[in-house]
C-alpha cells in the first residue's frame, strides 16, 4: 500500500486526488469517490452486547462458493452483486473472482481477509454469542456504486436482519 | 457505503479501513484503521494473535462508541513487513 495522506477537515489529499482521476481517464469520465461527508452519519446502536451478538463478516475480497457462479471481472465499472458465504467455509469450498489485490495472503490463510475460524474461536471462548450463519462478499472494485448500494446492500442487509444478525464487520480487501 | 445502508435498517456495522483518506470520504459510523496490505485487512497469514487482535478492536468499538462518525486507529503491526 502507498503512502496514504490523511486528510479530514476538507480538501482532498493527493492520493484520492490521483485514484478518482486516473478512473476517470482509464475507465470512467464522469466516476467520483463517494463522498458523505457532508451527510450525517447513520448510527444504529447495538440491542445486545458483543458477548450475546449474532455476528456477520462482509468482505469485498470477491470470495464466492466454487458452485455458485464468480463475480464478473470483465466489466470495466464492476460487478455490484454479492454472494453468500456459509458459517464454517473453509479456504478450498471458495473461488476468488477479484483482479485488484494480491490473493497470496489468503491462500496462504483464509484469516487474513475472512475470518471464520476466528470467529467460531470467539463464540467458543463466550466474546461473541454466534458466528452468523450467512456471511457475505462483494467484489470490491465497483464503480457501479449507486447501484451497490441502493439495490445490492439493502437486499443484503434485509438478508442479515432476516438472519437476526445483531452486528457486521465489515472487511475491505 | 455498504455500512451506511446497514445502519439505516438497524444493524450495527463497523468498518476495517485499509485507505483512509477514502474510508473517511465514505464516512462510515463506526471504523479501526489498521496499516495493512490491501488483501490482509486482518493480519499477516498464520498470525492468529494480530487477527484476532483486529477482530477484538473492531468489538470494542461496536460495544464502546455510542455516537456515529468515530475512528479508531489500532496500533497493531505485522509480525514480518509485508512483501511489496
Amino acid at each position: 500500500m502507498g503512502k496514504v495522506v490523511i486528510e479530514r477537515d476538507g480538501g482532498m489529499s493527493l492520493e484520492a486526488k490521483s485514484l478518482e482521476e486516473g478512473l476517470r481517464e482509464r475507465v470512467d469520465p464522469g466516476f467520483c469517490l463517494v463522498d458523505n461527508r457532508q451527510l450525517p452519519v447513520p448510527f444504529s446502536q447495538p440491542r445486545v452486547p458483543t458477548s450475546d451478538a449474532r455476528i456477520a463478516l462482509i468482505s469485498s475480497g470477491g470470495f464466492h462458493r466454487r458452485e455458485d457462479p464468480a463475480f464478473d471481472t470483465e466489466d470495466p465499472l464492476g460487478d455490484p452483486s454479492y454472494r453468500v458465504i456459509p458459517r464454517g467455509s473453509t479456504r478450498e469450498d471458495l473461488g476468488i473472482a477479484h483482479t485488484h489485490y494480491d490473493h497470496s495472503y489468503v491462500d496462504a490463510d483464509l484469516n487474513c481477509a475472512l475470518p471464520l475460524e476466528h470467529m467460531e474461536t470467539l463464540v467458543e471462548r463466550g466474546t461473541i454469542g454466534e458466528s452468523a450463519p450467512r456471511h457475505l462478499s462483494f467484489m470490491g472494485y465497483c464503480l457501479r456504486t449507486t447501484e451497490l448500494a441502493e439495490e445490492n446492500a439493502r437486499e443484503a442487509g434485509e438478508m442479515l436482519a432476516a438472519d437476526a444478525v445483531d452486528a457486521a464487520i465489515l472487511a475491505p480487501t | 457505503m455498504i455500512a451506511r445502508v446497514l445502519e439505516d435498517l438497524g444493524i450495527p456495522t463497523v468498518t476495517i479501513s485499509l485507505f483512509p483518506e477514502v474510508t473517511a470520504r465514505a464516512a462510515p459510523p463506526r471504523t479501526v484503521e489498521v496499516a495493512f496490505p490491501f488483501g490482509a485487512p486482518f493480519g499477516d497469514p498464520g498470525n492468529s494473535d494480530l487477527q484476532m487482535a483486529v477482530l477484538r478492536s473492531c468489538l470494542e468499538l461496536l460495544d464502546e462508541v455510542k455516537e456515529g462518525g468515530i475512528v479508531k486507529r489500532a496500533d497493531l503491526r505485522w509480525k514480518r513487513a509485508p512483501e511489496a
